[in-house]
């Protein structure tokens, strides 16, 4: 009877610049539009969504959206360790946010390992063509020559949105069976997914004369 | 089977016996003992199959024919009984009178019988054999009199008594009157001349005894003779069935059909028929001749079908005589019960897609109820495992600082942390549960007095929106009240339960989620703004009030949404009181797991604010 809502969950974070869209492509992928509005991230947000990495096999993911700003880095490196997947995420349109890419890389590295973990290069903001500042064949270049896969993303058009994410589960999923990655005490990357959420009511329901009248 | 069946078995058996009767009295002919062999196949034969039982009575109105001929040769030989004690000559030439009648008797049926043997004959090779089968049923009916005359002739030949003669003598008019009806076998010709030797024979030897006797003899070798024919005229019937049956299936050799036409062509004079050119010319005989050939194909086919009709119906005959209901039959054919079949494969495939879908929904249902899954789904539990992450790092942090710190700083700042850790012992005694407070003002001043630049509004949003449900609900009810009805009534009171649980227990995960997200919060501005004007005591103090503001507020949310059960509860069934006893004790439960979950996350905070402590302290001892 115990059927779990997911099989596994994978902890992904999502770092980069400051504006570069970390919070507005979580938010479409999410709740799947685009907000105008968008306060910057304080710390850390979390956002989850159930993905099916294989026929049956659902996975719950939990998207640690970090700060971009400077002064919460001291924060968000804490964060770093528990995810499997990483996303690096700079703005198509800022050059700057791309030449960072590689300190940002270099950090998640350097907390998340010993532990595996899938990295993706997220170039955002691919609506805004005209205004492009940095090549896609650069970036893909950067990308393979560090063993990473890259990916141009909008969350104006929901442009490869979706996939972004289901191919870095259906990676996590792969080095997962392939036992990779596996799943450890003291390590939130991967965990077992949920049981069926009914215990604590099903407890209510053994003993009803309880404490029950008021 | 078993209408024919009460004609023939009875009457064969008699026939039989009657037969062994004869036999014992003198030495039968060998051809006699054939019939008999034959009779017995005959006989057995027909109670197999309806089909052949159908066919059985024409063969029995044929030995109805023959016997009756036989009475009336034999009954000359009561004429000389009357004379008893006449010379040796008197009975030879009655008896000679006897065999000539016999002869002329014999030649008169030989003639009819030849006659309509070749009418037979030509018929049965022109007609269809589908003709000749349509016959047979006719015949079949005509003989059922006839049968039972046999019968009876049989019945009281033995009983015949000498003053019985004018019986006799009727019956015999009777006999004579089929002998010109009657269509005779070509077989039986021989077969009665035989007997009716035998018969001759039988009498000269017989010819010292007394009349009595003789005449007795006489009967029961008439009877006996005619029982005989009778059987092998059976016998033989159904050899002969079995033959058309056969000649029938087969249709004619295509030697025949060849000869036959080559045997037309001779007789319109063209024996060169074959030459393509006569064959164009004689336009006339060709079609003619594919006239003939449709005729044929045609009778051949509706025969065959006939035949192949009396087989099916025999085969299922002898089937079903060995496997009533063909039970068997079908389990071999269609082996049931190992394959299971489609329908049944789809019922089921629907009746475990159902299910899954109920069990799906079931969860789904489950789980708007369940406190952790919505607090989950709310991101509380992300927050407080975050919460929990910074935590243990400030703990690291603290006793690494610690460890490294001049003993007379450590005493300094002890005394600090001491108090802090007091802060974090809530009194948790005081709970002025039920009791209403201002929660939005409460947190919004704790909050700016924390300092640290968070915003309430999240708390307050969703403390807004319970709130206002709970006030949407007492309006609704007011207005429904209002109108009173029973259907109302007693959907309100199904409906109403399960939806204010699952509102009381997604309205406590929707806080519970909020405050240790505000707690997160917190501690990660803690950790960042150093350089705050705020002493971390009264940032502690401000936490401590702030997780009791939310603690009281969870009792307050499940009170009120308890009472909301309570207001349906009146209006419910009583069969419902286990249910609503059952959601109450939830709602309770998971007040108290809120307030656990909120106060755990204000535990976190005090590595947090430790760290806090001993760094500040140490940029002030620097």
């Amino acid at each position: 009877m115990v059927e779990p809502i997911f099989d596994y969950q994978f902890r992904l974070i999502l770092i980069g610049d400051s504006t570069v869209g970390k919070s507005s492509l979580l938010k479409y992928f999410t709740d799947g539009k685009f907000s105008e509005v968008c306060d910057p991230t304080v710390g850390v947000d979390f956002y989850a969504r159930l993905l099916e990495v294989k026929q049956g096999v659902r996975v719950k993911l939990q998207l640690w959206d970090t700060a971009g700003q400077e002064r919460f880095r001291s924060i968000t490196r804490s964060y770093y360790r528990n995810s499997v997947g990483v996303l690096i995420l700079f703005d198509l349109t800022k050059r700057k946010s791309y030449e960072n890419v590689q300190s940002w890389m270099e950090e998640a590295k350097f907390h998340i390992e010993p532990h595996k973990a899938v990295y993706v290069i997220v170039g955002h903001k691919s609506d805004k063509d005209e205004e492009r500042q940095v090549k896609p064949r650069e970036a893909r270049q950067f990308a393979e020559s560090n063993g990473l896969k890259y990916i141009e993303t909008s969350a104006v058009s929901g442009q490869n949105v979706e996939e972004t994410f289901l191919m870095t589960a259906r990676e996590i999923y792969k080095l997962l069976e392939e036992g990779k990655i596996t799943i450890q005490e003291g390590w939130d990357g991967v965990k077992n997914g949920f049981a069926r959420p009914k215990e604590s009511f099903h407890l209510v329901e053994g003993e009803p004369e309880g404490g029950g009248c008021c | 089977m078993s209408e024919s069946g009460d004609g023939t078995v009875p009457s064969a058996d008699e026939g039989e016996a009657k037969k062994d009767k004869a036999m014992d009295e003198k030495v039968t002919p060998k051809k006699m003992a054939d019939s008999n062999a034959k009779k017995d196949t005959g006989e057995k034969k027909p109670s197999a199959s309806p089909a052949v039982s159908k066919a059985t009575p024409e063969r029995k109105n044929k030995p109805t024919e023959s016997s009756k001929t036989d009475v009336k040769v034999k009954t000359p030989v009561k004429t000389p009984t009357s004379n008893v004690g006449t010379g040796k000559d008197q009975k030879t030439t009655t008896k000679s009178g006897i065999s000539e009648k016999s002869d002329k008797s014999k030649t008169k049926s030989t003639v009819v019988a030849s006659d309509t043997n070749l009418e037979k004959s030509t018929k049965s090779k022109d007609i269809s054999p589908a003709a000749e089968t349509d016959k047979i049923p006719k015949i079949s009916t005509k003989s059922t009199p006839k049968d039972e005359e046999t019968s009876k002739q049989k019945d009281s030949s033995p009983l015949v008594d000498p003053s019985e003669v004018p019986l006799l003598e009727r019956k015999n008019d009777l006999s004579s009157e089929t002998v010109i009806t009657s269509t005779p076998d070509s077989q039986q010709i021989p077969r009665d001349r035989k007997a009716e030797a035998e018969e001759e024979g039988k009498e000269k030897q017989q010819s010292g005894g007394w009349n009595w006797s003789k005449w007795g003899t006489s009967i029961v070798d008439a009877a006996s003779s005619s029982v005989s024919t009778f059987s092998s005229q059976v016998g033989e019937g159904f050899h002969t069935i079995i033959e058309t049956v056969e000649t029938s299936l087969a249709g004619p050799l295509p030697e025949d059909m060849d000869e036959q036409e080559r045997r037309m062509y001779e007789e319109q004079g063209m024996g060169d028929a074959f030459n393509p050119e006569v064959v164009q010319s004689t336009t006339a005989g060709v079609t003619n001749l594919t006239k003939k050939v449709q005729d044929k194909g045609k009778s051949i086919v509706t025969g065959g079908l006939d035949v192949l009709e009396t087989i099916g119906k025999k085969t299922y005959d002898v089937i079903t005589e060995h496997d009533p209901g063909l039970k068997r039959t079908r389990n071999v054919l269609f082996d049931r019960g190992v394959k299971p079949n489609l329908s049944y494969i789809l019922r089921e495939a629907k009746e475990h897609a159902d299910e899954a879908a109920a069990m799906k929904k079931e969860a789904e249902e489950a789980r708007k109820v369940h406190f952790g899954a919505m607090f989950d789904e709310y991101q509380g539990l992300a927050h407080l495992e975050a919460l929990e992450i910074l935590s243990n790092q400030s703990e690291k942090r603290v006793q690494s600082l610690l460890g490294a710190m001049p003993l007379e700083a450590l005493d300094s700042i002890k005394q600090e942390l001491i108090t802090i850790k007091q802060v974090f012992e809530l009194d948790e005694e005081e709970e002025d549960e039920g009791q209403e407070h201002n929660f939005v003002k409460l947190i919004t001043d704790n909050l700016l007095d924390l300092h640290l630049g968070t915003t309430p509004d999240k708390l307050n949003k969703a403390h807004e929106k319970i709130r206002q449900w709970i006030a949407d609900f007492y309006e609704k009810d007011e207005k429904e009240e209002k109108t009173p009805s029973k259907v109302r009534l007693a959907y309100k009171s199904l409906m109403g339960l399960s939806e204010i649980h699952e509102a009381a227990i997604q309205a406590l995960a929707e806080m519970t989620a909020k405050s240790v997200e505000q707690f997160h919060k917190a501690g990660e501005l803690i950790l960042l703004k150093k350089d705050a004007n705020k002493t971390f005591l009264e940032r502690a103090k401000c936490l401590a009030s702030l997780t009791k503001v939310l603690c009281t507020e969870a009792g307050i949310l499940s009170s009120k949404f308890v009472k909301c059960l309570n207001k349906v509860a009146e209006s419910a069934e009583s069969e419902d009181s286990h249910k609503i006893t059952m959601m109450v004790t939830n709602v309770y439960l998971e007040a108290t797991n809120s307030s656990t979950y909120t106060q755990d996350a204000f535990q976190l905070l005090l590595p947090v604010l430790q760290q806090g402590v001993i760094e500040n302290s140490e940029v002030l001892t620097q």
